[in-house]
C-alpha cells in the first residue's frame, strides 16, 4: 500500500532536522524538494571531489529511498563518473548503485540492474545482509553519514568509479 | 584535583543528532562508542567508530584512552559507520 506523501514528507522533515549538525560539519549542501519527495545533497571526498547524491523518498519508509548520483560536471544521472568507488562493493558497478538494503536501486525487483534479487524490500530496516546490522542505517542522516564516511576515509575511498 | 579535572567534556555528533558527554580522561574509546551508541538508540555492535571532527580521515583506535589523544574540553567528535559492501 502506498504511503501518504504527507507522511513521507513529515518523516523527511523530522530526519533532516536530526542531521543538521552533521551536515554543517561536513559542508553538505542539502536541498529538499518536498513537493516530489526528493532530497539532493552535495558532498565532498577527502580529496575535495564533489558528489551530488539524490534520495527519492516516495513511499518512505514503507520502502527505502532510491539513491542516485548525479555527475556534478555534466548533470548526467547514474553514470560511473557520477559515482565514487570504494574498497568493496558498497558502490557497485551494476547500475551503478549503492549496494545496501537502504537503497531501493539495489533491489532487482525494483530496478533490473539491481544486484540483489535475494533481498526483500519490506525487510530493509531489519536486514542483516553480509552480517551487518542495517537497522543502524535507517534514517536519512544514517544513510548520508555512511556515504560521507566512505568519501572521507583514504582507506575506503578510491576516487571516481569511472 | 576535582572531578572536572578528571573528566573531559566532549561534543559528539551523530547521524541522529548531537550531544555533550562527560567522560573520565582514562576512558577507552570503545567505551565512549558504547555509551554514545546507546544514548542515540543505535543497535549495539562493533560497526561504529569515532573520528575527530578536525580529522575525519582517521578513526580513533578503540583500545586507546581519550587522554592518549590529548583531547581537550569541547573537542568535537563524530560517530561514524561504514556499513558493508554487499
Amino acid at each position: 500500500m502506498a504511503v501518504d506523501p504527507l507522511l513521507s514528507r513529515a518523516t523527511m522533515e523530522e530526519e533532516l532536522a536530526l542531521m543538521r549538525d552533521l551536515a554543517a560539519q561536513h559542508r553538505w549542501g542539502v536541498v529538499p524538494c518536498f513537493t516530489d519527495l526528493r532530497l539532493i545533497v552535495t558532498m565532498y571526498s577527502y580529496t575535495n571531489e564533489p558528489y551530488i547524491v539524490e534520495a527519492t523518498c516516495d513511499d518512505y519508509k514503507e520502502k527505502p529511498p532510491l539513491f542516485e548520483f548525479i555527475d556534478p560536471f555534466t548533470g548526467e544521472r547514474g553514470t560511473v563518473k557520477a559515482y565514487p568507488a570504494s574498497h568493496d562493493s558498497f558502490f557497485h558497478p551494476s547500475g551503478p548503485c549503492i549496494c545496501a538494503p537502504f537503497n531501493r536501486k539495489a533491489y532487482k525487483e525494483v530496478v533490473a540492474t539491481g544486484p540483489h534479487q535475494d533481498w526483500n524490500l519490506g525487510d530493509w530496516m531489519s536486514s542483516k545482509a553480509n552480517n551487518f546490522d542495517w537497522s543502524n542505517i535507517t534514517i536519512l542522516g544514517d544513510m548520508f553519514g555512511v556515504i560521507q564516511t566512505r568519501l572521507s576515509r583514504p582507506d575506503l575511498y578510491k576516487g571516481r568509479m569511472g | 584535583m576535582n572531578a572536572s579535572d578528571k573528566n573531559l567534556d566532549l561534543n559528539i555528533k551523530t547521524t541522529r543528532g548531537s550531544k555533550q558527554f562527560s567522560f573520565p580522561k582514562q576512558t577507552k574509546v570503545e567505551e565512549v562508542i558504547r555509551q554514545v551508541v546507546s544514548a542515540f538508540g543505535f543497535a549495539s555492535g562493533d560497526s561504529f567508530q569515532l573520528v575527530l571532527a578536525s580529522n575525519p580521515q582517521e578513526a580513533l583506535q578503540p583500545e586507546r584512552t581519550l587522554v592518549s589523544y590529548h583531547l581537550t574540553d569541547g573537542t568535537n567528535l563524530i560517530l561514524t559507520a561504514i556499513g558493508s559492501g554487499v
